[in-house]
């Protein structure tokens, strides 16, 4: 089997001590920046994008890779300790986490986390190992109309599939997809909406737009509002949990994983949404209802595995056809792009020693990230007490060298700040960052390949419904496309069980 | 979020949005199409597409925004209620500080913050990155912090000598040298 050949000499590889030694690095680094109040996996990323730019592929995508899963779970302390989530997909573990530390029970809530994470995260990467390569099969009957209605599918089910409102989720979309237009016309050359300004002609980078969306706002807020000192809880008692606490995990660590997994495949949804569906699973299959919201283990438990499944899961669009479903996964393709690699079926014939060695380094980084972060959970608090005002003007002066550093230009800088502006205000008036993110990567790839296709069918629009799985896609987005006004229509008629109140 | 507010958030929203959407509309009616080619998608498509998509969602965002009695945020969103990054601090601080003056307060201190971040970006590559930095540090920091400038101008210090070095040195990353090369 050409599988368990390749993940063996990705092992091999993942467990040279240069690689071991990166995911290391990165599950520490993400865990701490994680920790870090306001800043999340993207956000971390995204400052972290310079360090790679000298490393080797296979080290710098290990690297980020780890800070990736390893920022999640310092996402999961800070929501547990004081109940500030670093991005979404960790708002449901600030509701029963930090009860639960309320309740003097801060340990076994960081425990289920840690294990859950564990147990969903390996599990995520034997669904990841087993299902891409069955898609990289089954991407050579994908046209470009499949790709194209793949990416549409991803940016409609971002835009409609949120926790927010709808219509500022497309605010978002659609602020990405006019952010990607600027520059040349990949295909004519033809400049498009640079008014004059020369520089514009190469675009907006990636990486300055990231940074800008999600590093500025967090950190300008918390320096006006001169954040005051947050009180973590005490992690008082025992740390490890009881058997009754392993018992009432069990289940949730099973169904979340199993739901983020697929959650996670699904184009455009991504983690945040995996946490959330498990919570609302979890509550209403308890036994327990009326402890939800005052500390039930399993509303910890649940969405944690789901949203360390669905970044596994996130990773398998990603790998086998080079399509990135979630803001996360999209930075991930930025750096691909970056060391010259185009993600996707080819990848998988062309370097398969780097594919699979990123897989087993998923594997290696979760045992370090069960191994490290349980016993370091103290020293990780400490970091809470450094002062706002340290932390964010160092998050600015880091921002600005990454934009710096990028293309080396006080253009690259000035274009930070205004981006950091828009995305400033989209935070004040509630626009969600993430679709931006992804809309702006999947932006050239959408008009590529809608091009492509129409120049095939010479302009045919009917080449998208001609195809059965074209066509599938095809009403498959439109479903998406109906689904508020359908769920409107259900929830007239019953109030909804869903409602997560704090 | 608040009633008492004088334009609702959501059609200040809607207002850029749509402001910035004819932006790009008008942008994209000035490109000139090469017609030396056939394409069946030109350059325009696109950026005209995405253009008078931002000003649909735009008068759907006013529309809504000047619904009277409408609370948009609490109807399609749960998990807003808990907030993600700041949101919760916020929401904190606006509990306890529900006086103008403070929230004044909290403007300036905006517009300071955004305003060092110019001035920083300005002088990065003439100062020199040590330099810059420093200032921009010590300044930011001592603003939000004037009491304890001791600790901010050790902080501000290291930081800028810590990651010149780790960039020039460590990772080869060549930054402005200015006043000190």
């Amino acid at each position: 089997m050409d599988m368990f050949s390749g993940l063996a000499s990705g092992f091999a590889l993942a467990l040279s001590p240069q690689a071991l030694m990166f995911a290391c690095i990165g599950v520490m680094i993400g865990t701490i920046i994680g920790v870090l109040p306001g800043i999340g996996p993207i956000t971390a990323i995204a400052l972290l994008i310079p360090l790679s730019f000298g490393m080797e592929p296979v080290h710098g995508l290990i690297l980020l890779s780890a800070i990736y899963y390893g920022s999640m779970y310092g996402g999961s302390i800070t929501a547990t300790l004081i109940r500030t989530p670093g991005e979404v997909a960790s708002v449901v573990t600030a509701i029963d986490g930090y009860e639960m530390a309320r309740r003097g029970r801060a340990g076994p809530a960081l425990a289920t986390a840690a294990v859950g994470s564990f147990i969903a995260g390996t599990a995520a990467v034997v669904g990841l190992m087993l299902l891409s390569p069955v898609l990289v099969k089954v991407a050579v009957f994908l046209g470009a109309q499949e790709y194209f209605l793949l990416m549409l599918l991803a940016l409609m089910m971002a835009s409609t599939l949120t926790t927010g409102s709808r219509l500022k989720a497309w605010t978002a979309t659609l602020l990405g997809l006019a952010v990607g237009v600027i520059g040349l016309d990949p295909q004519t050359g033809t400049p498009r909406e640079t008014f004059g300004i020369l520089q514009l002609q190469d675009g907006i980078d990636f990486a300055i737009f990231a940074m800008a969306l999600f590093a500025i706002p967090e950190a300008v807020n918390n320096l006006a509002h001169r954040g005051k000192a947050v009180k973590p809880m005490k992690v008082q008692g025992g740390l490890w949990m009881s058997r009754e606490d392993w018992r009432r995990s069990r289940g949730p660590y099973a169904r979340g994983s199993v739901l983020g997994f697929i959650i996670g495949v699904l184009p455009g949804i991504g983690p945040s949404l995996a946490a959330f569906m498990s919570y609302v699973l979890e509550k209403r299959i308890s036994k327990h209802k009326d402890e939800f919201g005052k500390g039930a283990i399993e509303g910890v438990a649940g969405p944690e595995a789901a949203n360390n499944a669905g970044v596994g899961g996130a990773m398998v669009p990603l790998l086998s056809l080079g399509i990135p479903g979630s803001a996360t996964t999209a930075l991930l393709l930025f750096v691909f792009m970056m060391y010259g690699l185009q993600p996707g079926p080819l990848l998988f014939q062309s370097n398969p020693g780097l594919v699979w060695a990123i897989i087993a380094s998923m594997y290696v980084g979760n045992a370090v990230l069960l191994a490290l972060n349980l016993p370091l959970v103290g020293i990780f608090i400490k970091l809470l007490s450094i002062p706002t005002p340290l932390l964010f003007s160092g998050v600015l002066a880091f921002v600005v060298l990454g934009a710096y550093a990028l293309s080396f230009s006080l253009f690259s800088m000035l274009t930070l700040l205004v981006l950091g502006l828009i995305g400033f205000l989209m935070e004040e008036t509630g626009v969600p960052l993430a679709p931006a993110v992804l809309a702006l990567v999947l932006e050239p790839l959408l008009e590529t390949n809608l091009r492509r296709a129409l120049q095939i069918s010479g302009g045919d629009l009917v080449t998208f419904v001609d195809r059965p799985v074209s066509l599938v896609l095809v009403l498959v987005c439109a479903g998406v496309m109906a689904s508020p006004f359908i769920s409107r229509l259900v929830t007239r008629r019953q109030r909804p069980a869903v409602s997560v109140s704090v | 979020m608040n009633d008492n507010q004088p334009i609702p958030r959501d059609v200040a929203l809607g207002g850029v949005t749509g402001l910035l959407g004819l932006i790009f509309v008008v942008g994209a009616l000035t490109i000139t199409p090469d017609p030396s080619a056939f394409k069946v998608l030109g350059p325009r498509v696109a950026p005209l597409t995405i253009g008078v998509a931002a000003v649909l969602v735009s008068i759907a965002l006013v529309v809504r925004g000047l619904r009277p009695g409408s609370r948009p945020e609490a109807e399609a969103a749960p998990p807003d209620e808990i907030g993600t990054n700041a949101a919760t601090s916020d929401e904190a601080d606006d509990v306890d500080e529900a006086s103008a003056g403070s929230s004044w307060r909290t403007h300036r201190r905006l517009i300071v913050t955004f305003g060092l971040l110019t001035v920083y970006i300005l002088v990065f590559i003439p100062l020199g990155y040590v330099v810059s930095t420093f200032a921009f540090l010590l300044v930011l920091t001592t603003y939000t912090e004037p009491r304890k400038v001791l600790r901010n101008s050790l902080f501000a210090a290291a930081f800028a000598v810590v990651v010149y070095l780790v960039f020039t040195r460590g990772l080869q990353v060549q930054l402005p040298p200015g006043l000190l090369g």
